[in-house]
């Protein structure tokens, strides 16, 4: 962005601090239309997803195609909502909750790496920032649950709450063995350790720079990546970790007493989260925006790539939404702390020994 | 209606020993109230917890009484027939063989020589067990519901579908039937249905397979439900329950077999029983294992009936126009896919019931949760009411 | 057991408590003195032999106006206008109570039927839901329509009808209140049948 922007001839002119900020605005206004942009179509594609494996059609009248305008009226049906709010809400607190939703996954876009080019903030720490800021969501669903003034909602805020911290052990425990390969957060580089052919993709464990030692490395970082996976769908309140907001039992959890673009900026955060750890997935564990065959790499745009393959790990997460029942909550952290937190330790530990004995 | 801000006045507030405790806890009161994604119709729990753990489970209902009972007394038996449909709305024509079953065993009782056309046993057998099928299939798929698995519900409600289909060519209507009649059944069964039934029968052992494996074996499914809302058979017979929990619970007791009515003694069908394969016996998974067998028996008793079907002949037995019972009561019982419904009439010999009581399957098998929800979380009691299949239109008639 | 030896052995026990039996095959019955109810109910369930495990319904009854002749000419109570709303009531209704229980041996497989006539000015009768727990429901139910006070009961209370709801509404001389809580209730046409 920074080079876009230099290019052009009134920038030039202005002070250093000016600058930055009308290119730190550019990069941020178009990360947020175009994840508002991705938001809609994930919507419109989790209802097709879910419509065919229930054997019907899903939306179908709005719009020339399949029913492709049906998130726009969504959204116009959101904006014109009114906006109902409890008695005996927490008003500072409820209203809050969205946008520290909201926030949480959106701060996570500014480090993922689209492309060489197209990375918000090459920051060394990235992958740790990511961590952090996918935090805040915790306290945006607790606020959630508390200000609706509404047991069930709380229930909901508690569970989430709980397990969406649970599972950021495992999640960042789970990178922990490609962190050690790499030597680095930064997502640009772990990006670039995989380039070249798929073997070199950390996720089929990266022959090019193990060697024969590679077999052990597929089995260290498969193990990563199935657990990495497991633990996202935690993350982000996804079946079969979606008690927090389970219909069958709470009534949507805590986002029972919203309603209107409240609702809206809560369910773009969630899906905003969706899309960052498939992102970050692919980032560490599926060659990032490299296709694996080298020559495709010269002609198709990096980020196309990158976002296609996301694309294709977000798929998988509505398909396994509406295959598999949902797990209760007690089971959830049995599974968490007793079977995905002793396998993702005794791996790092694993992989730390052959990483010693390779050198 | 019901004063909700005052506690239920027998349980405490807090627990004994909490005053001891350096932190002061307390039980959380909360409503599953009448309208909820998963309490199946219009039913409220009063749900005493202690953080996640549910102490005391008190139902209540009532939200759906229509007053069947005192209708019953000004309503001839012929206008009584459709108030039964509205009762067990998902298996009506198992509601209205039940109450026409009671009132041609009080008029035999009376006195009053009469048959029941063959033809007409067998199509009563064959609707029957259709709508067995259909009432478990939606216990199937609301069950689902409630674990969190959203696809089996679709993939049930598109077999149901075929069976509405069915009845509609029968009888016209896809909900509320009101087909059988005292003495047999109202209309014949049209060329086509019949056709439509084998067509089912063909292709219905197949879903059944996709059922299973979508979600019977599923692992999630079973962690959900094995082991949960455990209810032997000693508690069973306690609290009255029949029918798929019954059954659950290990008790070969099916009316079909021990109490049998109509021509269910021609066929060849086994009673499942539970036998607590992945977990303890009478847990959730036993009573849903025993509906899907169930609708695999029913199946099979619908392709002997369909084979042995006599020539086209009357559906209906002759009756007089302005019936009378004579005097007497009697209660007589079916096996209805919940479980046993019963009706009991009193006659003084007028054309009117002097009394009708519907014992309700569903009423008694809710009961048993005010056992069985103690000491469960508040999932496994979703999951336990879900396993229990209640139809509030019979709780409540 | 066949229903004669049910018979003989509760005579034996109970002598004048059971005031009637009633033969057959589907359905044998046995009239019972309300005080002795609970001691009947206790025996029948514990002796070995006898063994009625299961009760299967409780149901309530309102004998007032019951034809004994057979014609089906119950008296009613009640009086209805052509537009539904309640007429005057002429007499006061004088016929007994009943409740009567359904039970089954799950082990011998034989059926009894208990009935018992309570006085409609004093309805009490002993609960049976220590007895049975299919009992604790069904008499609730019974309570909720009927008003038959069971003593002993551990929570009676309504279960059907809203819990502040007044009368009991299938006893024979019931009559509608006009407002329930701001809703009207008057008016609303109940079987209104002419002659047959």
């Amino acid at each position: 962005m920074t080079q876009l922007l230099g290019g052009m001839p009134i920038m030039a002119d202005l002070p250093g601090w000016a600058f930055t900020l009308i290119a730190m605005s550019g990069v941020g206004i178009i990360l947020l239309l175009s994840i508002a942009v991705a938001v809609m179509i994930f919507s419109w594609a989790e209802r097709k997803v879910a419509a065919y494996i229930q054997s019907r059609y899903g939306p179908m009248e709005v719009g020339p195609w399949q029913g492709t305008l049906q998130p726009i009226a969504d959204g116009v049906k959101f904006l014109l909502k009114e906006d109902i709010w409890p008695t005996g809400a927490d008003k500072p607190l409820w209203r809050l909750a969205p946008l520290l939703i909201f926030t949480g996954a959106f701060l996570s876009y500014v480090v993922i790496p689209f492309g060489p080019n197209f990375i918000g903030a090459k920051l060394d720490v990235g992958l740790f920032y990511i961590f952090a800021t996918s935090s805040i969501v915790v306290v945006g669903i607790i606020s959630a649950g508390w200000g609706s003034n509404n047991k069930w909602a709380l229930y909901g805020a508690v569970r989430g709450a709980a397990q969406v911290i649970s599972y950021e052990i495992p999640l960042s425990l789970a990178i922990m063995p490609i962190v050690l390969h790499v030597g680095s957060l930064n997502l640009g580089e772990i990006i670039t350790a995989q380039r070249g052919w798929f073997v070199n993709w950390h996720a089929f464990g990266n022959w090019g720079s193990h060697g024969f030692a590679g077999i052990l490395s597929l089995v260290s970082f498969q193990i990563s990546l199935w657990i990495y996976f497991i633990s996202s769908l935690a993350e982000v309140n996804r079946v079969p970790f979606d008690l927090p907001e389970t219909e069958s039992e709470l009534v949507s959890g805590y986002h029972t007493e919203y309603s209107g673009m409240k609702f809206a900026f809560m369910m773009l955060g969630e899906y905003a989260d969706v899309f960052v750890v498939s992102a970050i997935a692919v980032t560490v564990f599926l060659g990032g925006w490299y296709s694996g065959i080298p020559v495709i790499d010269r002609f198709v745009p990096a980020p196309l790539i990158f976002v296609s393959k996301s694309l294709f790990l977000v798929f998988v997460q509505m398909w396994l939404r509406w295959t598999l029942p949902r797990l209760r909550v007690d089971q959830l952290m049995h599974v968490c702390w007793k079977v995905l937190i002793p396998i993702t330790l005794a791996n790092l530990f694993l992989y730390g020994l052959l990483r010693t004995a390779l050198a | 209606m019901n004063d909700t801000s005052a506690p239920l006045r027998h349980l405490p507030a807090t627990r004994e020993g909490d005053a001891a405790k350096p932190i002061k806890s307390e039980l959380l009161h909360i409503n599953m109230g009448p309208q909820h994604p998963s309490t199946h119709g219009v039913l409220r729990l009063f749900i005493t917890t202690d953080g996640e753990v549910v102490h005391n489970v008190t139902p209540y209902i009532g939200y759906l009484h229509r007053c069947a009972e005192k209708i019953a007394e000004g309503n001839s038996y012929h206008q009584y027939i459709v108030y039964t449909d509205r009762m067990d709305y998902l298996a009506a024509m198992n509601c209205n063989w039940g109450y026409c079953l009671a009132v041609e065993e009080l008029l035999r009782a009376g006195g009053m020589e009469f048959e029941i056309p063959e033809y007409a046993e067998y199509i009563r057998v064959i609707i029957g067990e259709l709508n067995r099928i259909a009432s478990h299939l939606i216990a199937f798929g609301t069950y689902g519901l409630d674990i969190g698995a959203m696809t089996p519900f679709f993939h049930a409600l598109r077999e149901r579908e075929a069976i509405l289909n069915i009845f509609e060519k029968v009888c016209g209507a896809r909900l509320m039937y009101s087909y059988y009649d005292i003495g047999g059944v109202k209309w014949d069964l049209p060329d086509d249905a019949l056709e439509e039934i084998k067509i089912f029968l063909d292709l219905f052992p197949d879903k059944l397979k996709e059922y299973d494996e979508l979600l019977t074996g599923n692992k999630i499914f079973v962690e959900r439900t094995a082991n949960v809302g455990v209810v032997d058979a000693a508690t069973c017979q306690d609290y009255g329950c029949t029918g798929p929990v019954l059954r659950g619970a290990g008790v070969s007791w099916d009316l079909r077999r021990n109490d049998t009515y109509s021509i269910y003694d021609r066929f060849d069908f086994d009673i499942p029983v539970g036998k607590g394969l992945v977990g303890t016996v009478g847990d959730c998974w036993d009573r849903y294992w025993v509906r899907m067998q169930e609708m695999e028996q029913s199946s099979r008793i619908i392709q002997q009936a369909v084979e042995r079907l006599p020539a086209r002949g009357e559906c209906m037995a002759e009756m007089p126009k302005n019936l009378k019972a004579a005097p007497g009561e009697l209660y007589t019982r079916t096996e209805s896919p919940k479980g046993e419904l019963g009706f009991y009439i009193v006659s003084d010999g007028g054309p009117v019931p002097f009394r009708c009581k519907t014992r309700s399957p569903a009423f008694h098998n809710l009961h048993v949760i005010v056992k069985a929800g103690q000491g469960q979380m508040i999932s496994d009691l979703c999951a336990t009411i879900g396993s229990l299949d209640l139809v509030l239109g019979e709780i409540d008639r | 057991m066949t229903e004669q030896d049910i018979h003989q052995r509760l005579l034996a026990e109970f002598e004048e408590a059971i005031l009637d039996f009633e033969g057959g095959e589907k359905q044998p019955a046995i009239a019972v003195e309300p005080l002795r109810l609970r001691d009947v109910a206790l025996y029948l369930r514990d002796q070995q032999d006898l063994a009625f495990d299961r009760c299967l319904v409780i149901s309530g009854v309102d004998w007032e106006g019951f034809d004994e002749s057979g014609k089906g000419k119950h008296r009613e109570i009640n009086r209805y206008e052509e537009d539904g709303t309640v007429g005057p009531v002429e007499e006061a209704a004088t016929g007994d109570l009943g409740v009567v229980y359904f039970l089954e041996s799950s082990r011998h497989g034989h059926r009894l039927k208990l009935s018992v006539r309570i006085p409609r000015e004093s309805p009490r009768v002993d609960s049976l839901a220590s007895v049975w727990t299919t009992a604790d429901w069904g008499e609730r139910e019974t309570y909720d329509f009927y008003g038959i006070d069971f003593l002993g009961h551990p929570d009676q209370r309504r279960i059907l009808l809203p819990e502040d709801w007044e009368g009991w509404p299938l006893r024979k001389d019931y009559q509608m209140p006009s407002r329930y809580h701001d809703v009207p209730l008057e008016g609303m046409p109940y079987a209104v049948r002419e002659e047959r």
